[in-house]
């Protein structure tokens, strides 16, 4: 716990340190030369060894709370503090990381933790550090705490854990929640407020500061590499030796350089003064500009950009005006236009990930070539129009009312690829005789306002998935996520469609009945059939029109530091620049 | 005269209450507030959050952001500002005095540095160019000068970054120091604190060089224009005449003459850059008011947005006091013209 007089000595530090860099600012006023020079710590390593990626936050602003948005560097954190699984995305399977091993059953769940990990403050990660996580997780409003409640996790010893689960999960659905949590809650920071959250409070510490507030100078973590200090533009880690992935990496230092904008972190990586980039978009032209020792590893994002409808819209509303815009659009193109490299076209639009290996359609079984595959047709679309009531006059399509089919898409303007992606569709339209115009709208508005506020929207851009693999995630988003209420105005409690793989008739899908069936389902063909219903419903109404999925993509220089080739299993965990050097496959180069 | 000085002082604190006044209603009619601004910097760095999620961590800065009408929180403000208070930034999650003050002296320190060296070169190369009027050198130092002042000053930067940065590299390509420097003022350790200062200057220079570059230009344009004047009044025909030395003509009677009306916009223009060099700031990642500003912008944080523009206000109002209270010190004949009205 982290008393009164700790707090104080931080605090005082901070402001000595902000003291310190006013008083430099202003002295500035004669010169000599300047002063370089390399850094050698006591067992005679020198910066050298150490490998620099780009952080957008200053460091002297940084804070290690990651309940805290405000000013955590989160791609440090990918390094301080370790996973409790990791997610390779090659061969869709989980790899250890806190936790080693799992056992799921229908109604509980086994957790082995790790031994002999230290704390960067000395102690070791036992089962209690993993408990203390996951109670606060379900307290800040983890999906996970739809399935398991706080008062079901126990640790059983030093190192299992048991949770018992209110709803059955299958193992797949389980880890899918456990992947994106990471160990960064160390007693001495975060007891207190998991003892308020029990006692019912909102989670606030003795120092009355609320969790999303609270802020940390220095972090305890749980990773291979430990907080050294902060350097003018850099924050220094430095290697935990203690740390059993340690023997495996073989330099000392990993620092994170403030860099503001992606065209100084593509200079610095060009120029040899950084050694990798974590997710930055790359467009093609500045990737092929790289010098060759530069190696590129791209990874499935697991998210991409969709149409989004406001189904309480008189046009948008209507199934068959759905279903004609996506006749309209060149998704191919549009997804060419946006990022030829790193954006793949959706194949069947169903809602269901992995476009970029073609295996979304192995989900969809012999039911594949029965989905609407919404290729462009302009006839279909019209003919789709012309039975919603629409006609087509002199290039241009109107409604019942006499007036003109348009709209305006709007999408937040500092999404690059987005844009591009855009501006392509709305030239299909407007060529189609629909009027479509870009509205580009300031993030914080857009977000704020459009999406989540009272300002709305007709058409919007949203992403159609949210990072987790299984089809569970991105079918729950689609058809039984609070945006549908919220955002959409989509119901979905109940839906009329055609029969899986017929192209008329009538069936009721009822899509909450089928993903709770499916949370259950585990590797059967019971987990197919679900997801192709499921699939069948998005591909039919259109809740959403997927247009592309996304990889990110990572860099790493290998001038100084050896790394695997791409292709490599463990290169397509988040992130290669953080999870190679974990495995030991990511190392600097011998003199 | 007293009155004189009585109606600049009004007229200051006016113009501040008034600047500050308009922004603390303007910056609240941009579309989204913090509360949104936080969500879309969630949604963006957060992908797999839930809505539950997100609104947690929103109500959880929500807490500390005013719900008071817009007027009581306007009073409030002002209140708390005539304290010294100029809040609490809601991105930075420190006291925005506090925020300020580590940024702006660096930013102080690269402009104001800029602004004296282009002013410098400008009132020299001005005062050249009207000596040798109608030369091969007046013209192109005219072309030149009219051309490098069209150019705005981070095209340079980006040039300056590009070539001497990371093709040559000369010069480091960001930051305020280097990283493996101790920032170190104290008199008892001369050589370490000369080295800090060096290295201030060494990473500043890119950046002073391409204000500089623009801004000199523009000085001497006005100082040719004013000198060129000047040398034909009959004044100098008579010093001429009286056979004093040319030396001293130039700086006693050309010079001093043709700089003074300078001196009033040289003022004005340490505001104006403060707030115009956020993008070289951005070229050279220099975190100085340039970082906030877009920070605070990006975030709807308005405290600090206020902060910072009130930074900039009083910089540029203050610029022309002085200049008003100044000016008549420096050229006797304003403050027997001008004693009350000028």
């Amino acid at each position: 716990m982290l008393d009164d007089s700790e707090h104080e000595t931080c605090d005082s530090k901070s402001w000595r340190r902000r003291n310190v860099l006013q008083a430099a600012g202003l002295a500035g006023v004669t010169g000599l030369a300047g002063c370089i020079g390399g850094e050698t710590d006591d067992d005679g390593d020198t910066d050298d060894s150490a490998f620099v990626t780009p952080e957008v936050v200053p460091p002297e602003n940084m804070q290690f709370n990651s309940y805290n948005d405000n000013n955590y560097p989160w791609r440090a954190g990918l390094i301080l503090f370790d996973d409790f699984v990791y997610f390779e995305k090659l061969e869709n399977t989980f790899q250890p990381g806190i936790v080693t091993d799992w056992t799921v059953t229908e109604t509980d769940a086994t957790l082995d933790v790790r031994e002999n990990v230290p704390w960067h403050d000395g102690g070791e990660v036992t089962a209690d550090d993993v408990v203390r996580k996951l109670k606060i997780e379900i307290y800040d409003g983890s999906n996970l705490g739809n399935y398991v409640d706080v008062g079901g996790i126990d640790a059983t010893d030093d190192y299992t854990v048991e949770l018992a689960f209110d709803q059955p999960l299958a193992e797949d659905m389980f880890l899918n929640f456990l992947m994106e949590i990471s160990l960064d809650t160390p007693e001495s920071h975060y007891q207190e407020f998991l003892e308020d959250f029990e006692d019912g409070g909102e989670g606030e510490n003795s120092a009355g500061e609320m969790l999303g507030e609270y802020t940390i100078d220095e972090p305890i973590g749980s990773g291979p590499f430990a907080f050294d200090g902060t350097a003018e533009q850099e924050l220094h880690l430095e290697r935990f030796d203690d740390h059993p992935d340690a023997d495996d990496i073989n330099f000392t230092g990993y620092h994170f350089r403030f860099l503001d904008t992606n065209e100084a972190r593509w200079q610095e990586i060009e120029s040899g003064q950084i050694d990798g980039l974590h997710t930055v978009f790359t467009p093609p032209n500045i990737v092929e500009g790289f010098p060759d020792h530069i190696e590129e590893f791209r990874i499935e994002a697991n998210y991409g950009m969709g149409i989004m409808w406001n189904h309480d819209h008189e046009h948008f509303g209507q199934r068959e005006v759905r279903q004609a815009i996506a006749h309209v659009i060149d998704r191919e193109e549009t997804a060419q236009n946006a990022g030829p490299d790193t954006e793949a076209p959706v194949g069947i639009p169903s809602g269901v990930l992995s476009n970029h290996d073609g295996s979304a359609e192995e989900w969809l079984g012999e039911y594949a070539d029965e989905f609407n595959e919404y290729e462009t047709d302009t006839d279909r679309a019209a003919e789709l129009l012309e039975s919603a009531g629409f006609q087509r006059d002199d290039g241009t399509w109107y409604d019942e009312n006499g007036d003109v089919l348009e709209f305006q898409v709007k999408a937040p303007g500092g999404y690059s690829d987005w844009v591009d992606g855009i501006q392509t569709f709305n030239q299909h339209l407007n060529d189609f005789g629909i009027e479509a115009e870009f509205l580009a709208r300031d993030e914080a508005a857009y977000w704020g306002q459009d999406i989540y506020g009272d300002e709305g929207f007709d058409v919007a851009l949203h992403e159609w998935a949210n990072v987790q693999r299984h089809p569970y995630f991105s079918l729950e988003w689609l058809l039984d996520s609070g945006d549908n209420e919220n955002v959409r105005n989509y119901d979905a409690s109940e839906i009329e469609l055609p029969p899986l793989g017929e192209e008329s008739g009538s069936e009721r899908y009822v899509p909450a009945d089928d993903l709770e069936e499916l949370a259950l389902a585990d590797g059967t063909d019971e987990e197919r059939t679900h997801v192709q219903r499921l699939a069948w419903a998005v591909n039919q109404d259109l809740v959403m029109l997927p247009i592309m999925e996304k990889q990110d993509q990572s860099f790493i220089a290998t001038e100084r530091f050896d790394a695997v080739s791409p292709d490599d299993p463990d290169a397509h965990v988040d992130f290669p620049t953080t999870y190679l050097v974990r495995q030991g496959k990511l190392t600097a180069k011998s003199e | 005269m007293r009155r004189y000085y009585f109606e600049r002082t009004a007229q200051l604190v006016f113009t501040v209450l008034a600047v500050m006044t308009l922004t603390f209603f303007l910056v609240r009619l941009l579309p989204g507030g913090p509360a949104d601004a936080l969500r879309a910097n969630l949604i963006r760095n957060n992908p797999e959050m839930t809505a539950d999620q997100i609104d947690r961590r929103v109500e959880a800065q929500l807490n500390i952001m005013p719900d008071d009408p817009l007027h009581v929180q306007y009073l409030t403000y002002i209140t708390e500002l005539l304290q010294g208070d100029m809040g609490q930034s809601l991105s930075q999650g420190a006291p925005v005095t506090d925020v300020i003050a580590s940024a702006a002296p660096w930013t102080i320190f690269t402009v104001g540095t800029a602004v004296a060296i282009a002013f410098v070169i400008g009132i020299s190369m001005g005062a050249l160019m009207a000596y040798r009027e109608g030369s091969r050198f007046d013209s192109g130092a005219t072309i030149t000068s009219v051309l490098l002042n069209s150019v705005p000053d981070y095209i340079y930067g980006i040039i300056f970054l590009w070539i001497l940065g990371y093709q040559l590299d000369i010069f480091p390509t960001g930051g305020r120091y280097s990283s493996s420097t101790e920032p170190t003022i104290n008199l008892l350790t001369p050589i370490q604190t000369l080295a800090f200062v060096g290295d201030v200057l060494w990473h500043a220079a890119l950046l002073i060089s391409a204000i500089v570059l623009v801004a000199w230009g523009g000085w001497a344009l006005g100082m040719r224009g004013n000198s060129v004047q000047v040398l034909g009044e009959d004044y100098l025909r008579v010093a001429r005449l009286r056979g004093l030395p040319q030396r001293h003509i130039a700086f006693r009677y050309v010079g001093r003459n043709a700089v003074l009306p300078m001196y009033t916009s040289m003022l004005i223009t340490i505001g104006f850059l403060l707030g115009g060099s956020i993008i070289l700031e951005q070229v050279f990642s220099y975190p100085g008011m340039g970082y906030y500003m877009i920070e605070a912008l990006e975030r709807r944080d308005y405290p600090l947005m206020m902060g910072v523009f009130l930074v900039i206000t009083i910089t540029v109002a203050i610029g022309v006091y002085v200049a008003d209270l100044t000016y008549g010190l420096i050229d006797p004949r304003a403050r027997v013209d001008g004693g009350g009205s000028s």
